[in-house]
């Protein structure tokens, strides 16, 4: 059955470019460059992420730039920063190859948790903005930390949902709801969404957009799941821009309560 | 002559390009960024470019991540 899907929507714009698909996809973990292309495919993401790594010296190993269809915007991670200068440098070097300079900061400290430093990013987040790039910025949902960010020139804010890779879903989800509130840029949703449920959770509430990457490569059928995400994505932005009623204590009937064949 | 290689010491040949240097390592030398002791090196200087000894080299690309 064809779902019609056409809304009154406003496109995502992000740095003055605008998407009409409002999920993203990590390009991590993946097990075959073929199953990295068809997700990307059936999803319909036009904004991937990549990572920025030493080139292994013993093994020829294929460029994945070449998997990703023409006309995905490619968002650079600076995955592997400890620090803002760290991160600047990761910046620089995928500005060089001339993919663009769309960057998402990751600075972070600690490897168990893999937790962004608020911090850090503020400062990686002014750095890169004086030179120009277009910056998303991974962070804990702090609402301080959100506005600092955009003080600074964010592009958009990219609180976590919960642990990177956790699968644990919207465990932030109250504080995700101030930044949606409170900041104006777009709040993208990044980092432990595990269920196109939950995908459409955070759209429901508010958020522009989801980046999802462990929860579609781990699949067992990365393109369909990453389908699912994709669409899960526009059923809860279509239920946002619904104004959904709200959540009620008690029963409210929704067939008449008068007119009962058994009245009196 | 010897240079620091992704953080690997190594032994190359003294009249090496920076240029030639890529190729040995890289099926798609288009896609790899190379850094000469903290300086980005553009692909239009990679032919001229004379590695010294004790350089230290970053030859990156990119790989998945979210």
């Amino acid at each position: 059955m064809a779902i019609q899907t056409e809304t009154q929507d406003s496109p995502l714009t992000i740095a003055g470019k605008t998407f009409h698909n409002r999920f993203l996809l990590g390009t991590g973990k993946f097990r075959s460059k073929t199953e990295l292309t068809e997700s990307i495919t059936a999803s319909g993401a036009q904004i991937v992420t990549v990572a920025l790594r030493r080139i292994d010296l013993e093994r020829h190993e294929e460029n994945i730039i070449e998997h990703i269809p023409k006309g995905v915007t490619l968002l650079v991670n600076t995955s592997g920063a400890r620090n803002a200068k760290e991160a600047l440098r990761i910046a620089r070097l995928a500005k060089a190859s001339g993919c663009g300079n769309w960057i998402k900061i990751e600075v972070i400290n600690d490897s168990k948790y893999l937790l962004p430093d608020n911090y850090g990013t503020i400062k990686a987040t002014e750095m890169l903005v004086a030179e120009g790039f277009i910056v998303m910025p991974y962070m804990y949902p702090d609402l301080y930390v959100a506005r600092e960010l955009v003080k600074a020139g964010a592009a958009t804010v990219m609180p976590l949902g919960s642990l990177i890779g956790s699968h644990q879903g919207l465990k932030a989800k109250e504080f995700i709801k101030i930044l949606i509130n409170e900041i104006d840029v777009p709040i993208v949703v990044d980092a432990g969404i595990g269920r196109p449920s939950q995908a459409a959770e955070a759209m429901e509430m508010g958020a522009d957009a989801v980046l999802v990457n462990t929860a579609v490569a781990a699949a067992g059928n990365p393109a369909q799941i990453a389908q699912a995400f994709s669409l899960a994505t526009a059923a809860g932005r279509l239920a946002y821009l619904s104004k959904l009623p709200a959540i009620k204590s008690h029963a409210n009937s929704s067939s008449p309560l008068t007119g009962f064949l058994f009245e009196e | 002559m010897n240079i620091i290689l992704n953080g690997k010491l190594r032994e190359i040949n003294s009249a090496m390009t920076l240029r030639s240097l890529v190729e040995q390592f890289s099926k798609n030398p288009n896609h790899v960024i190379a850094e000469v002791n903290g300086n980005i090196i553009t692909h239009d200087q990679w032919p001229s470019w004379r590695i010294q000894d004790g350089d230290t080299l970053e030859l990156v690309n990119f790989v998945g991540g979210g």
